[in-house]
């Protein structure tokens, strides 16, 4: 009896399969539309800000900067490559996501406590990494801004030493750049965090992950997949109620408490079926590491999909109608998924609303699936959040389906 | 087979049913007539376990509806006055569905469903998926979900309602057939022509009670031996009562003004004494029919209203 009700809402999938195939289309989309813009390719591990450097007066400002580009190994992501003149036209082809370009006599008027303008050329046919750079280009400007006003009188002696013929004495350059160096600490606080970051995380044992950008969106895209699934799982009970289907099937032997809980079985099953599809899919593309605990993985989508369920389930159930469902579901997952880093990653959300993220289910079925799959931190490392979830979703569930009884029997009435 | 006590139904201050009694026997149809809003969908909701009553009981086969509701509805097979179908999946979807609800499976499940595509002629149209059918062949699977497990009791709630004449004939003849192979058989209506064609015994029920209740030649019997006289026009309910009242066997049914309901002797010359008391009777009359006694005359004479209103 039981599994009857789940055969025939598997059947009815299979029937109408047009909504679980946008379930299962999104992530793929979403990883494939964010996943090029962020340069990130199956081959190519990391996102990669590429920006032409025209340093028309060949100071110290370009040489900082070529140089910064050239530490590549604490998770630098940009890639400054000095140009020409030529500079420009390569700028039309679309070779980078921005150009640099420092202006004659730049330091010296700096120095000189003049108005200088340094200049970006963005590159239009991109749209996320041109934005990178221009903010980038800021917080270099705000820094020299700083450091131009904090050092005051200083500046002149500074140009002495730039303009001596022969090498300062240490002590001399060490104090000026250690007062300097001071300013800027102080004015750290009211200068950062910058609006946009390129963050890159890191093993504290020195392991970088090995998955590129679409991994990681597929991840945070999946995981509402998943919800919607358990939305329209849930929401059939409506259906089944506004249809005539839901007293049919009560005047049988089944009681609400089976119908109810054969929904949520379903909706488990099948959104845990949905994800598995999807990262097995991403894997395939290579868009994962290697040696991903597939047990793991799976057991963290089953308990997942359980705490969806169960979730939606209690909120389907404080409504009246399908429509009312709908709409509140909608809300709340949007809602999670901005906050729990399904649209966003975490990294880009403001730390104050980042405490938020905790409360979500989102944030921990992420984390899991990244632990396990990107992070590469081995198969018991999302136990935690698989935990959690489990639990969260069997007390939800029991409260959904204790609210949804109430609901249906006073539907029947 | 069903045995109704005293059945009583309360919504806020509506009396929806109001201590409603009958039985069922098998192998008997058994009809519930009355407008839309007299309390017969409630009746069976109660009966099918789907809403409990106030007060009063329902035994099935000697079993207790509140006591063991799964035993009682396993016996039961009901078929919703809405059509509740899964339109996404075909006839035989349907079909397995619903009998895996029953615990039917494998070969028994497969043999149970074919005959009833059979009885219900959709053997052919099976593996279409059910939006593609047309509103008779929906009534039809309709049906035979509620029989994919061999109920005993079958509850039809205005089983024929929006379905061609055709797809009502045969639908009907499946129900007769049902009550042949010895199932017992509650049939809710408001046809008139239905009732008394299908239905061994009927009960007339109206704003949740039931007026009258026995075979359809019983039932017709309270109106009278003879033909039944309505009157229409321009009159008084004094005015007929006083013409009945100095004619020789005329009997009023029903009186209103402006209309009245009149029980005729059996004969020709009943009849035309009757019309010749009420011409000199001087009624202004619009409109005069004499006719033999139906059940929507019967239920005017219990309700005061007639089955359309």
């Amino acid at each position: 009896m039981f599994w009857a009700l789940i055969r025939k809402d598997l059947v009815r999938r299979r029937r109408s399969p047009a909504s679980t195939l946008v379930m299962l289309a999104f992530p793929f989309m979403m990883a494939g539309l964010i996943g090029s813009v962020s340069g990130g390719s199956g081959g190519e591990p990391e996102f990669t800000l590429k920006v032409f450097l025209l340093d028309r007066e060949d100071g110290v400002l370009g040489g900082f900067l070529a140089g910064a580009s050239q530490r590549r190994d604490d998770g630098n992501n940009l890639e400054i490559v000095p140009v020409g003149e030529e500079g420009f036209a390569r700028m039309e082809k679309g070779e980078a996501s921005a150009m640099l370009v420092i202006p004659e006599r730049f330091s010296d008027r700096l120095l000189d406590g003049e108005d200088v303008a340094l200049q970006l050329v963005l590159n239009p046919a991109e749209s996320i990494k041109p934005e990178i750079a221009r903010q980038g280009a800021e917080v270099i400007a705000t820094y020299l801004d700083v450091l131009v006003k904090s050092a005051g009188d200083r500046l002149g002696h500074v140009r002495d030493l730039l303009d001596a013929d022969r090498m300062p004495p240490l002590a001399v350059v060490t104090a000026i750049t250690g007062e300097l160096y001071g300013e800027m600490v102080r004015a750290e606080p009211i200068l950062f965090p910058p609006v946009v970051r390129v963050v890159r995380d890191k093993e504290a044992g020195g392991k970088s992950e090995q998955a590129n950008v679409f991994g990681y969106v597929l991840v945070m895209v999946s995981v509402m997949s998943v919800i919607f699934v358990a939305i329209r799982a849930v929401t059939d009970l409506y259906e089944d109620q506004r249809t005539g289907m839901l007293r049919r099937q009560l005047a049988t032997p089944l009681t609400v408490s089976r119908l109810v809980a054969a929904k949520c079985v379903f909706a488990a099953l099948f959104g845990a079926a949905v994800m598995a599809i999807l990262l097995v899919a991403g894997a395939f593309f290579g868009w994962f590491g290697s040696g991903v605990p597939v047990g793991s993985v799976l057991l963290h989508a089953v308990a997942f999909a359980l705490a969806a369920a169960g979730l939606i389930t209690v909120l389907v159930a404080l409504v009246r109608t399908e429509k009312q469902a709908g709409i509140l579901s909608w809300v709340v997952v949007m809602a999670m998924s901005v906050l729990g880093g399904s649209m966003f990653p975490l990294e880009l959300i403001p730390e104050a609303i980042q405490r938020f993220s905790r409360f979500t289910l989102n944030y921990w079925a992420i984390e899991g699936f990244l632990d396990l799959m990107v992070r590469g931190r081995g198969a018991t490392a999302a136990l935690p959040a698989t935990a959690l979830l489990t639990g969260v979703g069997l007390a939800l569930l029991v409260i959904g389906q204790h609210l949804m009884k109430r609901r249906l029997r006073e539907a029947l009435r | 087979m069903l045995q109704v006590q005293n059945l009583t139904k309360t919504f806020g201050e509506i009396r929806a049913v109001d201590g409603v009694s009958f039985g069922v026997e098998a192998g008997r149809i058994f009809g519930l007539l009355g407008p839309n809003g007299a309390g017969k969908t409630t009746t069976i909701a109660m009966i099918a376990g789907l809403i409990p009553p106030a007060s009063g009981s329902v035994h099935v086969d000697g079993l207790d509806l509140a006591a063991r509701p799964a035993d009682v509805k396993r016996r039961l097979g009901v078929v919703p006055q809405e059509i509740a179908l899964y339109e996404d999946l075909t006839a035989r979807e349907n079909l397995d569905f619903w009998g895996g609800i029953y615990g039917l499976r494998g070969k028994a499940l497969a043999a149970r469903r074919d005959a009833l595509l059979d009885l219900v002629g959709l053997a052919d149209r099976a593996r279409e998926p059910v939006r593609n059918y047309s509103g008779g062949m929906k009534r039809r699977l309709n049906l035979a979900l509620g029989l994919v497990h061999k109920p005993t009791l079958i509850l039809l709630d205005e089983p024929t309602v929006g379905i061609d004449p055709q797809a009502r004939i045969n639908l009907l003849d499946v129900v007769r057939g049902l009550a042949r192979d010895g199932a017992a058989v509650l049939y809710t209506t408001h046809y008139l022509e239905e009732a008394e064609n299908l239905c061994d015994e009927l009960a007339i029920m109206d704003h949740g009670t039931i007026h009258a209740q026995g075979t359809v030649e019983s039932l017709k019997a309270e109106l009278g031996e003879g033909s039944v006289l309505t009157l229409q026009g321009a009159f008084s309910r004094e005015d007929v009562a006083a013409a009945v009242e100095r004619s020789t066997g005329l009997r009023a049914l029903e009186l209103d003004d402006g209309r009245a309901l009149l029980n005729v002797p059996r004969g020709r010359a009943g009849v035309g004494a009757a019309l010749e008391a009420i011409y000199t009777s001087g009624l202004h009359l619009t409109d005069v029919t004499v006719k033999e006694p139906n059940l929507e005359d019967l239920f005017l004479k219990l309700t005061g209203r007639e089955l359309r209103d």
